[in-house]
């Protein structure tokens, strides 16, 4: 279903909407994107892609799981709810959203995690078709495409009258509902589609001789020795990456009373596998095949999808410049 | 397999009641629970090999393996060596103290491999944690399994855990229990070598038998070349990979080895299974 | 850099692992972005080829010491040899086990300020070349030209060091400051200024940390690229007893930031790395800047000069300053 909005209705809807729920849109403060509440300004023109991944507004840098207080012998324990209240996520880019969908599975099947699921459902996801490609990303070559997705509720094409909505789920179109927008057709949609200025001519490489490369090249000490020498170990690529979602959890005690937290946690910390008396991933090269075999290999297995989408934020945020995109080239030739 | 934590918080645990501690050995204790709230006691049931996270309020959570059998749930049991944070501080605690289960976790022993099965299990230190839980399970329902044959080994006898049930299981005539240390001393009157040698010793037929082992890992890479020695198949012998778990959950990617989660396709797994995936991680 | 430059020190470093007096070589090579090189660890000469000198070449390298214990041999700036007399200094690396190649530096780009000048983004820079005493910046097909001091970090700005203090080997150039020292015209009250904060009273001050430190992952980039940070086991990695709290809640973030700052006290040469890799934009180096002065002026300390001053944070003498003691 295609619907289009005038600028001015767009700023209109969101201003009803407001009262409804917590608008997010990204905006640029202390020199770094991020969605941050909506003040009904102007779009902001410029904006690429956040410096964060929307997935720590699903899975919390922080979250606190459950309390307990202790007196004499006895304790109670207080399970801590999810948070709760609608809102509204505008400016989502197709790689960020389909990162979300990689995610779900992890977090829905066994043992449902209430935290990230509530942050789910009470998320209503607006996208935006890019009109650019981010420096660093392989988006293309892991089959997202920056002007079409069906990984939002409602996916807007900009036009120089406004926007072109697509309608994608029954959420979104009760959100549509009303005088702000008006029918629209397939074919406008269609039209509305912008050519990306850096396509390039050729991939970086073939996605579909990844996985089975990066298996053929797992014992091959001497490989990942050398792609990952120049590597500190550092969790920048983890952290500002889209589909990561390793955790921890700890508790933080004061006294009679404490809470139990989990946070995000990385495979590329030297001690993330320690055990007492043992550490399987000690050498630096061991966490770095692990990272790249778990997204682009043993999580396919797992899960029939990639954990990657090619943002290119590791690309462009690693300290030491160590590239993702060089990697992939190599395990798939 | 009915999942405990309340309701809907998965991360949250039940509480526990430490109704008896026994010293096993200097680093050694074995805890013996009971879920506070009554109605959970009785409801509660688990596979041998399954797992869970215990907690220690302001201190952390650690993983062992329910140590006692499913045949017997008035309580569950578990052994904790005192290396760490968490262990230390539940080596601290007393009967009467609180602290927190989470489980059963992971998968269990395939006790349908095993029934009609010359059976053979081979422990080391505190290794003889998860085995325990599969032959008290085993001998209370004999007739279901042939000849059973327990070797334990560990470094001195000192170090020897589940004495009592070593004492019951060499006094059982239908269980060939044999005991041995790496280093003896003036006391000991048993066996003296090590695990992988006194098993070759014994020479235990492979013939319709399934083997079972956990202990150190040294421990086991050895006995499992004896094994092979004596005629075992991969597919015919299972045991417990140890890998850091936290969340227990298949979902903190921690124990992720492969395309498996050790919490969730394991700990249990047959050589074969390991062999195929088992890659110079382990 | 002029072929005969780069071929003389392939030449250099093929001798130094033929004889045997080197297992490694830390250089520079051209980066996968634009406006970046990234480390090259040469195993033998031919890995060697790939050098690129031309721009961009702000690492300070000496932080693989801190992984590589082997003889070592390591392209330095002015600033970057500072961290190696502190390491050697600190006992970490042994003056015999290091063959240093000192590089002249023209200063180093802040793309953050490049992108600041052009009120744009990072990506948005197409183009930057230098000519002169200016760095000129294409973007949208437009020209714009900013003199150095407005375009390079902020440490260049007051380039004391332009010639490493330690090296076997020093590349032809010149060895000079950048720019003349910085003063509050030549800097225009850029935002990542220095003096910013320092007129502001205590409690400004605090809320100021406190909000920044918020934002920190702990991602431990700034621990993980600093020279200074040599400790094999980090204590925030200790959990018997937990000095602080791995999980990122506001207050055990600033404990972390606190107690690194303090722990590299002395060995720290404020070579800014630390600020550059924070994906978060925390303006790390006012701290470590602010602790460098009050070095200075406390104990007439600088670090990483010479390899017989005694460290501060490991020496007491009788005069030293006590008037924080109330």
């Amino acid at each position: 279903m295609y619907r289009k909005i005038s600028k001015e209705n767009l700023r209109k809807w969101l201003g009803e909407l407001k009262a409804r729920a917590a608008i997010l849109a990204p905006a640029k403060e202390r020199g770094l994107w991020s969605y941050r509440e909506f003040g009904l300004q102007d779009f902001p023109l410029r904006f690429r892609n956040s410096r964060l991944p929307p997935k720590g507004l699903f899975l919390d840098p922080l979250r606190a799981l459950f309390a307990w207080k202790s007196s004499g012998g006895s304790v109670q324990l207080t399970p801590l709810p999810p948070l709760n209240g609608q809102r509204i996520l505008i400016g989502l880019k197709p790689c960020d959203a389909r990162a979300l969908r990689i995610l779900e599975p992890i977090f829905t099947r066994d043992y449902p995690d209430v935290f990230f699921l509530d942050n789910l459902s009470r998320t209503l996801r607006l996208g935006q078709a890019c009109s650019v490609l981010c420096t660093g990303s392989f988006c293309l070559e892991m089959g997202i495409d920056p002007q079409e997705s069906a990984d939002f509720d409602i996916f807007f094409r900009e036009i120089p009258a406004g926007y072109l909505a697509r309608v994608l789920t029954d959420q979104g179109r009760t959100f549509t509902e009303g005088d702000f927008f008006a029918e629209a057709s397939a074919g406008e949609w269609d039209l509305a589609r912008r050519e990306m200025p850096e396509k390039k001519e050729k991939p970086l490489f073939r996605l579909e001789r990844v996985p089975a490369g990066v298996a053929q090249s797992f014992p091959d000490k001497n490989f990942w020795e050398r792609v990952s020498a120049k590597c500190i170990n550092c969790g920048i690529c983890t952290y500002l990456c889209p589909t990561c979602h390793c955790f921890d959890l700890g508790d933080l005690q004061m006294p009679g009373q404490g809470v139990r937290f989990r946070c995000w946690d990385s495979c590329a910390f030297p001690g993330f596998t320690k055990m007492a008396g043992h550490n399987p991933r000690e050498e630096k090269w061991r966490r770095y095949r692990q990272r790249v075999s778990h997204k682009f290999n043993f999580f396919y297995q797992s899960f029939q999808s990639i954990a990657c989408v090619g943002c290119g934020r590791c690309v462009v945020h690693c300290p030491v410049n160590l590239d993702l995109r060089e990697v992939l080239v190599e395990v798939a030739r | 397999m009915s999942q405990l934590g309340p309701e809907k918080n998965i991360y949250q645990p039940h509480l526990v009641e430490i109704i008896k501690v026994i010293p096993e050995t200097w680093d050694t204790k074995t805890f013996h629970i009971q879920f506070q709230d009554a109605a959970v006691q009785e409801s509660f049931s688990f596979l041998s090999g399954q797992f869970g996270e215990y907690s220690v309020f302001g201190e952390g959570e650690a993983t062992f393996c329910i140590s006692s059998s499913p045949t017997r749930l008035d309580h569950l049991e578990f052994s904790v060596k005192r290396i760490g944070r968490v262990t230390h501080a539940l080596h601290q605690l007393n009967q009467g103290d609180l602290i927190g289960f989470r489980g059963p976790y992971g998968n269990h022993f395939p006790l349908d491999k095993l029934k009609g099965k010359n059976l053979l299990f081979v422990g080391g230190g505190i290794g003889l944690a998860p085995l325990r839980s599969l032959i008290h399970n085993v001998l209370d329902n004999r007739l279901d399994y042939r000849e059973i044959t327990i070797l334990y080994g560990a470094r001195s006898p000192q170090d020897l855990c589940f004495k009592y049930d070593l004492e019951t299981w060499s006094r059982n005539p239908t269980v060939k229990m044999i005991t041995t240390v790496d280093v003896g001393d003036k006391d000991w009157k048993g066996q003296v070598g090590l695990v992988p040698n006194i098993l070759e010793e014994v020479g235990p037929s492979a013939d319709g038998a399934v083997a079972i082992t956990c202990g150190p890992p040294i421990m086991i890479r050895y006995a499992l070349r004896s094994m092979e020695k004596l005629g075992f198949t991969p597919s015919q012998v299972w045991t417990t990979l140890e890998m850091k778990m936290k969340c227990g959950l298949g979902k903190c990617g921690r124990c992720n080895i492969g395309p498996l989660y050790v919490c969730k396709d394991g700990p249990v797994f047959s050589l074969a299974e390991i062999q195929s995936f088992l890659s110079d991680e382990f | 850099m002029p072929e005969t430059i780069k071929d003389e020190l392939i030449a250099l470093a093929a001798k130094l692992f033929r004889e045997g007096k080197i297992s490694h070589f830390l250089g520079y090579q051209k980066g996968t972005l634009k406006f970046q090189t990234t480390p090259l660890i040469a195993l033998n000469p031919e890995d060697l080829q790939h050098l690129w000198l031309e721009d961009f070449f702000f690492f300070n390298l000496a932080f693989y010491l801190k992984e590589i214990k082997n003889k070592v041999g390591l392209l330095v700036k002015g600033c970057d040899s500072r961290s190696l007399l502190s390491l050697i200094k600190e006992g970490q690396v042994k003056r015999e086990d290091l063959y240093v190649v000192g590089i002249p530096c023209p200063g180093q780009i802040d793309l953050r300020k490049v992108a600041e000048a052009i009120a744009g983004e990072r990506e948005e820079i197409e183009e930057i070349w230098r000519q002169g005493n200016e760095v000129h910046v294409r973007v949208n097909d437009q020209e714009k030209r900013l003199p150095k001091a407005l375009a390079l970090l902020d440490k260049c700005l007051h380039c004391r060091y332009p010639k490493p203090l330690i090296s076997d080997f020093l590349l032809p150039g010149e060895y000079a400051p950048p720019v003349p020292p910085a003063t509050p015209e030549t800097t225009q009250g850029l935002s990542r200024g220095r003096d910013e904060l320092r007129p502001k009273p205590l409690p400004e001050k605090w809320a100021f940390w406190v909000d920044q430190f918020q934002h920190c992952l702990r991602c431990y980039a700034c621990r993980n690229v600093c020279p200074a940070c040599f400790c094999p086991r980090c204590i925030v990695e200790e959990n018997m007893p937990q000095w602080v709290s791995p999980l990122p809640t506001a207050g055990d973030n600033f404990v972390f930031h606190l107690m690194r700052l303090m722990h590299v006290a002395g060995t720290c040469v404020s070579c800014g790395e630390c600020q550059r890799v924070c994906p978060m934009e925390i303006p790390l180096m006012r701290l470590h800047d602010k602790m460098a002065e009050d070095l200075e002026e406390l104990y007439n300390f600088v670090a990483g000069i010479d390899l017989d001053q005694p460290l501060p944070f490991r020496t007491f003498r009788q005069e030293d300053a006590d008037d924080f003691i109330k």
